[in-house]
């Protein structure tokens, strides 16, 4: 980073496929840039909620109304699938490829387990008359954890397709990549938990 | 840039299968403190036991703790961000302060609200004219041919109405003809009212 | 590192992930973009000037359409002409030279991040079209006028809107980590962060304070489709919302993106100033750390646009406090340009006169804020026509008189071929003159009681004495519109007949200059090797009168490294011009 440092290999070698100038790959600097715009708009969504929410501590009783086991479970799921993609990530790193495709099948089918919970849930809602109109505190709900699901499916999507070049040895890198976004669904669902469940 | 990078993280499967039992761990503790109390007490403490679990995710799994500060400095100055936009808005959104002193608010609770002092003065309405009700009913007073406000020049029965029954329909607001007009008598003093109805008679109304 | 160049003509013109072709066609579609913007600002200027009365080429303007026409003039010239051109169009084609590598760090990336920019940009002209017409709720789309189809008037024409400026963002997202990853870790072997153009360090910060402001506004977006659609209240104080909300939303962006908009313009100066005054700029740290705090002040000054409109009281004066305090690095900014140009051997290039009156004109704009950013004087002006002279003081020089500037510029770059210099000439004396015919009169307007946003100020007996200024504005419209004649023929006569350039036609240092004109793909025959900072000019004993970044030290280049190009460091070796 520096310039002195970087000024000692002026004489290296042309640049060759993964020379950088700070030493980092690539890729992994631009998924923190891609995450910091990720907290902004979660963190956007999220700051207005608290922010009606402590306008309105009646709402504390809707929240009651929210499906706990259901969230709860999820949460595992989600907990668990990250520890799968990190274990992915693990193999990659040590370049083996078969692994890392494995344990990434186990992410995404976390993930796939996480939707259908979370569309049951819906269906109970919107069946007992729970729709994004019913109240401002549901529209919250139906936004906060709607977006987030659309996040969850980005990023099993990025997850399938790197685990199918890793299963074919190619791109081992990007399994870091996508691992490093599951995670970042997974802290968002970390807080939305309590905010929209637990705390009533 | 797609070639094998090692974080030098040095951990074993173990590590992480360790982490994420305290991270069930903690998820059993927030579900426990919330099911027996919500007492402020216990809320603080099932975020805070979320921050951990947030934290701990980012340290372990994402390997923060292993990049140069100046990534970590991205992630954080995001969070800033946001606190910042958090922080600057609870005064207008959770105590909603703006409608206290001056604002709004001070229309109704001034005597003048409810009495007009001078007699109305259609000088006067044209300001209030085309601050508040021009959106609507338009500077023709058609108000898109009643499409979007009552109309007050083809539709005679409107302003045909004696003042009190118009007056009122401006302070409490009015909904006829799948149409919705807000109430002013929070906006508008009694005075401002008046003057508005003045102007809207003498600009739209037939001539006696 | 060269692959080849693709061959087909649609993989090399359209769907080319080519850093130099994406920033050109950001800078044509937002060229484009800008004649359409200048189409309604001339509708929009006529019918104020003799309002009810057809104008040429539209016709009658009712008040639905002149609302549409002021809310899609605002949003075309913000977010589809200085972003595109500003931020994208310049911002590809120079990031990778300046910085001396071939590419972006994500190409494919790119490529992708134009065509959903192309994409909202059709959505928007669609939106024009719908039934029930373009929106009409102005560039900020307060609700509650925006959340309900009845107050408007306008239905899938706003929703249309909102999508393409959703759409929009998303695109510049995606930019913006291009560009910051690419200029973190793509730099020349030798380039250190204090080695960069300042171009590099403006835009980047720009990406920075984009990406990080328009995050709530996404969210807030979504609200209002949901408030409008779904009928849900986030923003209907009846439902237990509160408008005020979408206020803090918007302007939470919305003021930074002046910054986002107005830091690439800096940049833009600052490489034009320098290789036209010959002479090194004058504090490159102090310009780079004045902007990070300025950056930083960015985030923190949103709530002055809301003075008047409930917000507590109490904030007001912290808000102006902000306000007045981020001219101050911006002030050090502009007074570093000025310093530069001291004693410099100044060459008046068309491009040259561009950037100087982008700094005397943007002054203007600077200094009238200060008026709009203190609470107490913003209540009497707010909403008027002084608003209006003061923000177009500030951005008709950032989002035209800069690219101008970079333009003719960067044209020999850009196409091998020099701009004319007379139609040039013609076209910057015709640019100043009646763009400030155009504005001036707007700050008596307002001083005068003038409103933005209506539609026929004959409406009102008491704006009657402000007619005579309404008109002379419209003239200074319709003659920079015109003025703008000279530079569209000057761009395609001159891709055929203008005297061919050189690759270093101005004789600038940096390493966008050490490329043939037009730059092959690919760029570099070789990987660049940086030996010194950006604005090496006037070094004793050096071969010539600059020395560029990418010239190994040996007899005709100073042995010395030179960090930063820092002008008082070039006077401590003696150099005659610092």
């Amino acid at each position: 980073m520096s310039s002195s440092a970087a000024a000692t290999d002026l004489h290296a070698p042309e640049r060759a496929g993964d020379y950088t100038s700070t030493g980092l790959p690539t890729g992994r600097v631009a998924i923190w840039w891609f995450l910091a715009s990720e907290i902004a708009i979660f963190g956007g969504a999220v700051a207005c909620y608290l922010l009606y929410r402590l306008h309105h501590p009646e709402w504390a009783e809707q929240a009651a109304h929210t499906v706990n086991a259901a969230g709860a479970f999820n949460t595992v799921v989600l907990l668990t699938s990250s520890l799968s993609a990190v274990l992915a990530h693990h193999a990659a790193e040590q370049g083996d490829g078969k692994t890392a495709a494995r344990w990434i099948n186990w992410t995404v089918l976390g993930g796939l387990v996480f939707l259908g919970v979370k569309a049951w849930e819906y269906a109970h809602e919107i069946g007992a008359g729970l729709v994004p109109a019913k109240s401002l505190f549901w529209s919250f709900y139906f936004l906060l954890t709607g977006l987030h699901a659309l996040h969850v499916i980005g990023g099993m999507t990025a997850l399938y397709v790197v685990g199918r070049g890793a299963a074919r040895g190619q791109h081992l890198g990007r399994v870091e990549l996508a691992a490093i976004y599951w995670h970042f669904v997974d802290v968002v669902w970390i807080f939305l938990f309590p905010l929209l469940y637990i705390a009533s | 840039m797609d070639s094998p990078t090692a974080t030098g993280s040095g951990h074993g499967a173990g590590h992480y299968v360790r982490i994420w039992a305290v991270l069930l761990g903690a998820l059993v503790v927030s579900l426990v403190l919330g099911a027996i109390t919500n007492s402020p007490w216990a809320i603080a403490i099932i975020f805070a036991v979320a921050t951990a679990k947030a934290a701990l995710v980012l340290a372990h799994f994402m390997h923060v703790k292993l990049e140069p500060r100046w990534i970590r400095l991205i992630g954080a100055g995001a969070v800033a961000v946001v606190g910042v936009f958090f922080i600057g808005l609870v005064p207008d959104i959770v105590y909603k302060f703006g409608f206290v002193p001056g604002g709004i608010q001070s229309a109704q609770a001034n005597p003048a609200n409810t009495v007009a002092k001078l007699p109305p003065d259609a000088g006067r309405g044209a300001t209030v004219y085309a601050t508040f009700c021009l959106a609507c009913h338009q500077a023709d007073g058609r108000g898109k041919n009643g499409t979007l406000a009552a109309d007050f020049v083809s539709d005679a029965s409107r302003l045909a109405k004696p003042d009190s029954e118009l007056l009122a329909s401006i302070a409490n607001g009015r909904q006829a003809n799948g149409l919705s007009m807000p109430p002013w008598k929070d906006a508008l003093t009694a005075q401002q009212r008046a003057d508005a109805l003045a102007y809207i008679r003498t600009q739209f109304g037939r001539k006696p | 590192m060269h692959d080849h160049a693709p061959s087909s003509f649609l993989r090399r013109y359209v769907f080319s992930t080519d850093h130099k072709v994406i920033g050109l066609q950001y800078m044509f579609t937002g060229l484009a973009m800008a004649l359409l913007g200048g189409f309604l600002a001339y509708v929009m200027r006529s019918q104020l000037a003799h309002p009810g009365t057809p104008v040429a080429g539209f016709g009658t303007v009712s008040n639905a359409e002149y609302n549409a026409i002021v809310t899609l003039h605002g949003t075309i010239m913000v977010f589809w002409v200085a972003m595109p051109v500003l931020v994208a169009g310049f911002g590809n084609y120079l990031i990778p030279l300046l910085i001396g590598t071939d590419d972006m760090a994500f190409p494919k990336l790119n490529l992708m991040s134009f065509w959903t920019f192309f994409l909202s940009t059709v959505v928007l002209i669609l939106s024009m079209f719908v039934p029930g017409g373009a929106s009409g709720s102005g560039w900020t789309t307060y609700p509650p006028l925006s959340a309900k189809p009845a107050f408007t008037g306008v239905g899938l024409g706003l929703d249309l809107w909102i999508v393409a400026v959703a759409l929009e963002f998303v695109a510049f997202l995606m930019g913006g980590v291009n560009f910051i990853t690419t200029a973190i870790n793509r730099r020349a072997k030798g380039m250190g962060l204090w080695d960069l153009p300042l171009f590099v360090w403006e835009e980047v910060i720009a990406s920075i304070i984009f990406m990080l402001s328009v995050g709530p506004l996404v969210a807030g977006a979504l609200m209002l489709l949901a408030d409008r659609n779904l009928n849900t209240g986030f923003f209907d104080a009846a439902a237990g919302g509160d408008p005020l909300l979408f206020q803090h939303l918007f302007w939470f962006f919305g003021h930074p993106e002046v910054y986002v908009l107005l830091l690439p313009a800096l940049g833009i100066l600052a490489e034009v100033l320098t290789v036209c005054a010959r002479k090194a700029i004058f504090g490159y740290r102090l310009i780079v750390w004045s902007t990070i705090v300025a950056g930083l002040l960015s985030f923190i000054v949103w709530a002055h646009h809301q003075f008047i409109s409930g917000i507590d009281p109490r904030l007001a004066s912290p808000f102006s406090l902000t306000t007045i305090l981020i001219s101050v690095p911006f002030a050090i900014t502009l007074f570093c340009y000025m310093a530069t140009l001291y004693q410099g051997s100044i060459r008046y290039t068309v491009a040259m006169l561009f950037a100087m009156a982008m700094l005397a004109e943007f002054l203007l704009g600077g200094v009238t804020g200060i008026i709009n950013g203190s609470a107490a004087a913003d209540i009497y002006v707010h909403d008027s026509y002084f608003v209006v002279a003061h923000f177009h003081y500030t951005l008709f020089p950032i989002v035209f008189l800069a690219p101008f500037a970079g333009f003719y510029h960067w044209y020999p770059k850009f196409f091998g071929r020099h701009l004319n210099h007379g139609l040039g000439l013609l076209h910057f004396y015709g640019t100043i003159v009646f763009f400030n015919l155009c504005f001036l009169p707007m700050f008596a307007l307002g001083m005068m009681g003038h409103q933005r946003r209506i539609a026929d100020p004959n409406a009102f007996g008491y704006l009657a004495h402000g007619q005579h200024y309404q008109q002379l504005a419209t003239w200074g419209a319709i003659g920079l519109l015109v003025l703008q004649i000279p530079f569209i023929v000057n761009i395609f006569l001159s891709l055929r007949k203008g005297a061919p350039a050189e690759a270093n036609p101005w004789r600038g240092t940096t390493l966008d200059w050490a490329v043939p004109s037009p730059p092959p793909h690919g760029n570099f025959e070789a990987p660049p090797v940086c030996y010194r900072g950006p604005y090496v000019y006037g070094v004793p004993g050096a071969a010539d009168d600059f020395v560029p970044q990418h010239m190994p030290p040996g007899p005709g280049a100073p042995t010395a490294r030179v960090p930063d190009g820092d002008a008082a460091q070039l006077a401590a070796a003696g150099s005659p011009v610092a």
